[in-house]
């Protein structure tokens, strides 16, 4: 085989996404004008290259490449606008030369990857097996700095320039200094003296070291072979790192290290990739800091493709987003104060003797005027600013995944545009669009595509409208992949996917929240399916506190559920069984609990409680009001239970408020264990004043047995009024006591001082105990002293 | 009016900056070949060098005034160099004025234009009074006018300070948005105005924070640039400032010499730190924190205090006895809750930790 003539051979090493070395190469291969590119990529994704020319592709997008059948084992590669090799890529098609991947094919490391869940399955811990050369024994820790030099090699020289920040002497020297082709030339020298010292050193991860080996031998060959075939100049854009061993030529290990290795039937195309997740490493290693502020360069240097940056212009640009960015965020921002931070960060770079203002003059001008010197107001701008939200575009003649190019379909039908930061949209689901959306929206959320999530008060579907807030993920492209199994529809993929996890779920809950799932994504079929599944699941449980789980999604969407078209009478029969399994099992549910299982039930109930509310069902209501009694009544139920039972009671007008007063009194007599007689009274004040508040008669109860009972029993009390009331926040308890004190102005009017306590209308017999209690009740309610103390 | 004299005079009671670093100053511009603005004693980057410390190429040491962050001192350099206000903001005692000074004394060479701003200045003071008798002898005239720093300012071209500008009413802070943004004074009394000479430039400071003060207006605030200064970031830091200001002010108000008190500094700075950020250096413990701002520039005082005690009427030593007063005094502001806040404070913290024994007794017994 030939030796690689340098003359002929031309290696562009570069840092990835970098502009600055985009635009080097761009000028090195209008120089060089190669018969052939090749590029740093992964050998089996070489097919798609040439759907790069098509307009209609708009980086940031990925080579997503994923065993064939598991979508999950999957690599990603992302290319930005600004990457030197989407640039060298677009470059070579417009000219029509042939360019190609000269990486390891990805299907390598899948293979592997594949093979190492495999084993762990198998064994559980049998130690992974390395292939090819025996690994050296595993010796000390990886040395820091050596690590630092391969992660980031570039990084390490600008350290060793002696700047403290890396990122600002590489943006300086390499991204936004003036300079052509030449760079490759010292960078290539300055790499290999770095490698000279470090290649020969022990490299861990082991396999890591093995597979770098493999991937420059792979290269070398296909540089060889491209050479050999090709008469003209070759150019390869590879990372910088791997220059130097790409100059070598072809060794007879380079064969043998890429003898049998493993292999699987991999996919490859093209996904649209985010620019939040272009900065963070990923899939090529380098991941960059600022997409945002990558991309102006880029602009800029577009702008003036030969000469330096034009300084003005360049600050200018960008302090105007950060104002554009600020009015958009509600803030004034003026074009005087834009001037005043363009000049301040040029002046800025000049004092700090750079030849363009970076991302730290430009942030601290921008902090100094447009931000006022408010650190907080540029936090809110700097995530869209420096990282930015873009999402990529894909050409619609890529071979797609079915289900994404149904996904797509239905984007453009509704007008919802993936998006990469939050954005938050309001449906109406009156409206055929708003309903279309929103059962779109679901729909990707049974699939595991969480795309949107339903905020604050649309999560309760007591309305027709919803809150979504949209963040597009790269990955959902991914679990797009893998919904396949499920169907090649949106709509059909969910309402399989629905059915399978509902047959899989394991708690009723799960099973419950999958049927509303279906209802709210109009998948009327699946959700049948679901239902009757539920009814089966439901027959089946004895456990109650997981049925009362189940009724409160189901019960809102047969309340409120008419904007979309249902199968009810199916749901409603359903509900209905749930009901009655839960009523004829609820007073057994109640006993012999422990406190935290007796406090989780109380919630649950609680709920359940309201949903029956909704459901417009007098024998249902019934039935449940029979058990709550029988809970109320039940010797043996858990007291917070009881509490709750009877105040429910009392609520929905079944019980009188003599026969409640009654209760209270009896649950929290003399004999009555203390903790007993408090978890009581917990259960039936619940969590809130605001109920005691409003309603008077149920204050009065209180208030009665209250005043009633003698000194030594109230003061056997105290502690367990107390805690009930500890749940109550400051002010209900103020109000609570205002309320009092309107009923007996002068009584209240002073807390701390007992001034004498004239009666101003005529009180009921038992006025002489409530004053008697009252600076007890004071003490109480906490209205005695100040605010921080009562948490104590 | 003459400017000060710019070497240090044993008379007086504290020197301004230009006279106590003269010769950093001179040696600094001696070898300052980088452009300078109009009327700039020096270049930007000397600017920043003279603030931050280093050494001259001749090897003269260049202390450092200002220890943080760089970046926001070249911000602050940068503004003035691109004849923008400058104004600086920060809570009290983070050394503001302290910047405010050395800026004015390295750009202008005299720090002493200085507008001390209240709630009782009026517009009078800031731009031009008048001297009643030749104004009645002679009507309205440039000779009947008495000028103010800012009016001196502006004909000279150098840089004036205003001292805790929100102090100031906002309806008279207006008064220097005209010369802020158009670089002139109008005289409407006699048709004429004061047009600033090129190196004219304002360095005001504010703290929004404190009590007593007034809204920034904000017609004002949009005519400045804004450095933010920071409290020091860690122990370490703060530890440096207090040692090295202690020394300088001590050294200036010529207190006995003592055995160094690095410890002790580290102490009272502990002690400042845990009570100002309401928790224990090593995060495990949630404190109260006392109404006053315990700035840095109080440590500084309390070490001083602690000082001329420990020297005048002490060991020589700074040791518990000596500090314990100065710390109560800095601390408890406020008679009762105050109190209640460093009594808390002594018993849960203080007394834990084995080696202020000494100074939990101390504390104990002043209190």
């Amino acid at each position: 085989m030939a030796a690689a003539t340098p003359d002929r051979l031309h290696l562009l090493g570069i840092r990835h996404h970098g502009p600055g070395s985009t635009r080097a190469v761009l000028s090195a291969l209008d120089a060089a004008d190669p018969a052939i590119v090749l590029i740093e990529g992964p050998k089996d994704a070489d097919e798609l290259i040439s759907f790069a020319a098509s307009p209609a592709m708009v980086p940031p997008i990925a080579l997503l490449v994923h065993a064939q059948d598991d979508a999950a084992n999957a690599s990603f590669f992302p290319f930005a606008v600004f990457s030197p090799e989407w640039q060298a890529i677009r470059w070579a098609l417009a000219k029509q030369r042939p360019v190609r991947f000269i990486d390891l094919p990805a299907s390598h490391r899948l293979a592997e990857r594949a093979k190492a869940a495999e084993q762990e399955d198998d064994a559980g811990e049998a130690t992974p097996e390395h292939t090819g050369a025996a690994a050296p024994d595993q010796p000390e820790t990886i040395d820091p700095e050596l690590a630092q030099i391969r992660r980031d090699p570039l990084a390490y020289l600008s350290t060793l320039a002696g700047y403290d920040d890396s990122e600002a002497w590489w943006n300086a020297i390499v991204e936004q200094g003036a300079h052509g082709p030449e760079i490759f030339a010292a960078l290539e020298a300055a790499i290999g003296a770095l490698r000279e010292r470090i290649d020969p050193l022990p490299y861990q991860p082991a396999d890591e070291a093995q597979r770098e080996l493999r991937r420059e031998a792979h290269m070398r060959l296909e540089i060889a072979a491209a050479l050999s075939a090709q008469d003209g100049p070759v150019a390869v854009v590879c990372g910088a790192w791997h220059v130097p061993a790409l100059r070598k030529k072809v060794a007879k290990d380079d064969r043998a290290l890429l003898k049998g290795l493993p292999q699987i039937k991999v996919t490859a195309t093209w996904v649209p990739w985010t620019e939040t997740r272009l900065a963070a490493s990923s899939g090529y290693g380098a991941g960059v800091i600022s997409p945002g502020w990558y991309a102006h360069l880029w602009q800029g240097l577009q702008h003036e493709q030969n000469a330096a940056l034009d300084a003005t212009g360049f600050t200018t640009r960008w302090q105007a987003r950060v104002a554009d960015l600020l009015r958009r965020n509600g803030r004034p921002a003026s074009t005087a104060a834009v001037i005043e931070a363009s000049r301040l960060a040029i002046t800025l770079a000049a004092l700090r003797d750079v030849a363009l203002p970076g991302l730290a003059e430009m942030r601290e001008a921008s902090l100094a005027t447009l931000c006022e010197g408010e650190t907080a107001l540029f936090r809110l701008i700097e995530q869209q600013l420096i990282i930015g939200q873009r999402v990529g575009e894909i050409d619609d003649s890529v071979p797609q995944m079915p289900l994404a190019v149904d996904l797509a379909r239905w984007q453009r039908k509704l007008k919802l545009k993936p998006e990469a930061l939050d954005s938050d949209i309001a449906l109406d689901l009156r409206s055929e669009a708003g309903l279309a959306k929103s059962q779109l929206l679901h729909r990707l959320a049974l699939l595991q595509v969480p795309w949107g999530r339903l905020q604050g008060s649309g999560q309760s579907r007591g309305s027709f409208r919803e809150n979504w807030r949209l963040r597009w993920e790269p990955e959902f492209s991914v679990r797009l992949v893998e919904a396949l199994v499920h169907g090649t529809t949106v709509a059909q993929a969910a309402g399989n996917a629905a059915v399978t996890n509902a047959q899989t779920a394991t708690s009723l809950n799960a099973v419950a929240a999958i049927v509303s799932g279906c209802l709210e994504a109009g998948l009327s079929a699946a959700a049948e399916t679901t239902i009757a599944l539920l009814q089966q699941r439901s027959a089946a449980t004895s456990d109650i506190a997981d049925l009362t789980e189940a009724v409160p999604p189901l019960a809102e969407i047969l309340r409120y559920g008419t904007a979309r078209a249902l199968p009810t009478e199916a749901l409603r029969l359903l509900v209905i069984s749930l009901v009655e399994a839960i009523c004829a099992g609820l007073v057994y549910a109640c006993r012999n609990l422990q406190a935290d299982v007796a406090a989780e039930l109380r919630g649950k109930l609680a709920r359940l409680d309201a949903a029956i509310g909704l459901i417009e069902d007098a024998g249902l209501r019934d039935g449940w009001r029979r058990a709550l009694a029988s809970v109320a009544n039940d010797g043996s139920a858990h007291p917070l239970l009881k509490g709750l039972a009877s105040r429910a009671l009392y609520d929905h007008g079944i019980v009188s408020p003599e026969h409640t007063a009654l209760a209270l009194s009896r649950a929290l007599s003399h004999s009555v264990p203390t903790l007993q007689a408090g978890d009581w009274l917990d259960g039936f004040l619940g969590q809130s004043g605001q109920v005691l508040l409003h309603d008077e008669a149920l204050r009065r109860i209180i208030d009665g047995w209250l005043a009633s009972i003698d000194g030594e029993a109230f003061n056997n009390l105290l502690p367990v009024m107390r805690r009930a009331f500890a749940s109550f926040d400051r002010s209900e308890r103020r109000r609570l006591l205002d309320e009092l004190a309107r009923q007996r102005p002068l009584a209240v009017s002073v807390t701390a001082d007992l001034t004498p306590l004239q009666p101003l209308a005529p009180l009921p017999a038992h006025a002489a105990g409530f004053d008697a209690a009252l600076p007890l009740l004071l003490t109480i309610l906490g209205a005695d002293r100040p605010m921080k103390d009562t948490n104590r | 009016m003459t400017t000060a004299d710019a070497s240090p005079s044993d008379a007086q009671l504290r020197n301004s900056a230009e006279a106590l670093h003269a010769h950093e100053l001179e040696a600094l511009a001696r070898e300052d070949t980088r452009p300078r603005p109009a009327q700039w004693r020096l270049s930007p980057q000397a600017v920043v060098t003279y603030l931050m410390g280093g050494r001259t190429q001749a090897g003269v040491e260049i202390s450092p005034k200002y220890i943080g962050n760089r970046r926001l001192i070249e911000t602050a350099v940068a503004t003035l160099a691109t004849d923008r206000a400058l104004l600086i903001l920060g809570v009290p005692g983070t050394a503001k004025s302290w910047v405010s000074e050395h800026l004015a004394a390295a750009i202008s060479g005299s720090s002493e234009m200085i507008v001390q701003c209240t709630a009782g200045t009026d517009e009078n003071q800031i731009r031009y009074g008048w001297n009643y008798a030749l104004l009645l002898a002679k009507g309205p005239s440039r000779e009947a006018m008495v000028a103010t720093p800012l009016m001196r300012a502006m004909e000279a071209g150098r840089i004036v300070r205003f001292e805790e500008l929100t102090r100031m009413p906002s309806d008279v802070q207006d008064t220097l948005i005209t010369v802020l943004s158009e670089k002139l004074m109008p005289i409407p009394e006699i048709n004429d105005s004061v047009h600033a000479k090129r190196g004219f430039n304002m360095i005001a400071t504010a703290n929004a924070r404190d009590k007593g003060v007034n809204e920034l207006s904000s017609a004002l605030k949009r005519r400045f640039n804004v450095v933010v200064l920071p409290l020091p970031a860690d122990l370490d830091e703060e530890v440096k400032i207090v040692t090295k200001r202690v020394g300088e002010i001590g050294g200036g108000l010529e207190l006995p010499k003592i055995a160094p008190a690095d410890q002790e500094i580290m102490r009272i700075v502990t002690v400042f730190r845990e009570l100002r950020d309401g928790q224990t250096l090593d995060g495990r413990l949630k404190l109260k924190s006392p109404s006053g701002s315990l700035s840095t520039a109080e440590a500084i005082a309390v070490t001083i205090g602690a000082w001329a005690e420990a020297g005048h009427f002490g060991s020589g030593v700074i040791d518990a006895q000596s500090m314990a007063a100065n710390l109560v005094g800095a601390i408890v502001k406020d008679p009762v809750q105050d109190k209640v806040v460093l009594q808390e404070y002594l018993e849960t913290v203080v007394r834990e930790r084995k080696p202020w024994a000494d100074l939990y007794g101390a504390i104990r017994d002043v209190m």
